[in-house]
């Protein structure tokens, strides 16, 4: 024998209406996310643009920051050109070729000057015969002054020739 | 009275003259009556007191729901025209008022189908009345066909089985997957002409007492004196289940 199987109970049946409502409920419900999601992603766009700009816009407005603070502390170009040309013609360039031009040593020959009058010095360059004669044109260089001006700072020979490096601070 | 194990749903047993439920719990509930309607009645009234039982297993006794064996059917020559001869043919044998429903196991071209007929009156009634309670049928079955599947598990050899229950002797035989008679009695009022019929058929069949089982279902014997199917075997109602001649 074998078992026999039967069975009169209708299968639990959806409604047709409730079916077609639950499918019409979800997709409203899926369109309605969806727009949302763009509504959202287009709003997101948006604002990431407006924050570009904004970064934009900040990195400019600090560039011209920086710019402006880089040239206040700089102190302005024609400040310092009278601050030179008050100096310039504080300097008695004159009087120190005066000076120079009485220093007559025999044996000392000057051959070049070199005034510098921002820093308010003056560099000569003396062939001498001797350490001696470098000595005493020095000496005469310096007379008459209540401290030393000029200073010898180097002696060295040149091709059989003695050259005298001599420096001056003239205030 | 709760008896058995936990169920999934609660078991209803309909009959011509009787009903008979056996909750979630295990609790069982009978009302008798003369009349489906009055039975079915009652229980929907059980079923208003008891909010709990929503999805039912109707289980129909033989005195409803009845198998035929049917005969091959010479001539028709198409399935559909064969399914239709063979519904006929099975509502005429069961013995059943039509408009029936039928339900026709191994009518696919073998020569041993069995019909399962019940009328469509049964059906309809109890669907109303469970809808009178927003409750529903999960299954409507006959109580022997699942005796018989319970019967063949513990034994795949089995040849006949008589099933006694609801004053209706039901009773198959067959060898290996072969069914060679499905019948129904009825009405039979007793236990000893429900055994008697039995022997009968043993004996035209040529059947072995060793290779046959008899059952009744027998709601006023005690519960603890099963002895006919197992309940791990799927049967339900075993509590109830009690040999045929056997004493109660």
């Amino acid at each position: 024998m074998r078992a026999l199987h039967a069975d009169f109970a209708r299968p639990a049946q959806w409604p047709v209406v409730a079916l077609w409502g639950l499918c019409v409920a979800i997709l409203t419900l899926t369109a309605w996310a969806g727009a949302r999601d763009v509504q959202v992603w287009r709003a997101l766009s948006a604002e990431r643009i407006k924050t570009a700009e904004l970064g934009a816009q900040l990195d400019a407005a600090q560039a011209v920051q920086s710019a402006l603070a880089a040239s206040a502390a700089k102190p302005p170009s024609f400040a310092l050109d009278a601050r030179r040309w008050m100096k310039l013609s504080a300097f008695d360039g004159s009087g120190v070729l005066r000076s120079i031009e009485s220093a007559q040593v025999a044996g000392a020959k000057v051959v070049s000057i070199e005034i510098d009058g921002d820093s308010q010095r003056a560099e000569l360059e003396v062939e001498v015969t001797s350490a001696d004669v470098a000595s005493s044109f020095l000496q005469a260089l310096n007379a008459g002054t209540e401290r030393p001006v000029w200073a010898l700072s180097r002696l060295q020979i040149q091709g059989g020739t003695e050259v005298a490096l001599i420096h001056g601070q003239i205030e | 009275m709760s008896v058995g194990n936990k169920r999934s749903a609660a078991d209803v047993y309909l009959s011509e003259r009787e009903v008979s439920m056996v909750s979630v719990s295990g609790s069982l509930w009978r009302h008798e009556d003369g009349a489906l309607a009055a039975c079915l009645a009652a229980l929907v009234d059980r079923l208003r007191e008891d909010d709990g039982s929503r999805g039912l297993r109707i289980w129909l006794g033989a005195a409803l729901c009845r198998p035929v064996r049917l005969a091959p059917i010479a001539g028709a020559r198409t399935r559909s025209e064969r399914l239709k001869l063979a519904e006929l043919a099975a509502v005429t044998q069961s013995g059943l008022q039509a408009p029936c429903r039928v339900s026709i196991d191994g009518a696919g071209g073998s020569d041993d189908a069995v019909a399962v007929v019940v009328e469509e009156r049964v059906l309809s009634a109890i669907e109303q009345a469970l809808a009178s309670v927003k409750s529903r049928a999960a299954s409507i079955q006959p109580w022997w066909a699942q005796a018989l599947g319970a019967a063949l598990k513990s034994n795949p050899t089995l040849r006949a089985l008589g099933v006694w229950e609801g004053r209706a002797l039901t009773f198959m035989t067959g060898d290996g997957r072969h069914v060679a008679s499905a019948q129904t009695l009825y009405p039979v009022e007793t236990a000893e002409s429900a055994s008697a019929a039995f022997a009968r058929a043993l004996v035209s069949g040529m059947i072995s007492p060793d290779d046959a089982l008899a059952v009744a279902l027998d709601w006023s014997s005690s519960p603890d004196a099963s002895q006919g199917l197992q309940e791990d075997k799927g049967a339900v109602f075993t509590p109830w289940v009690r040999r045929l001649g056997a004493a109660s």
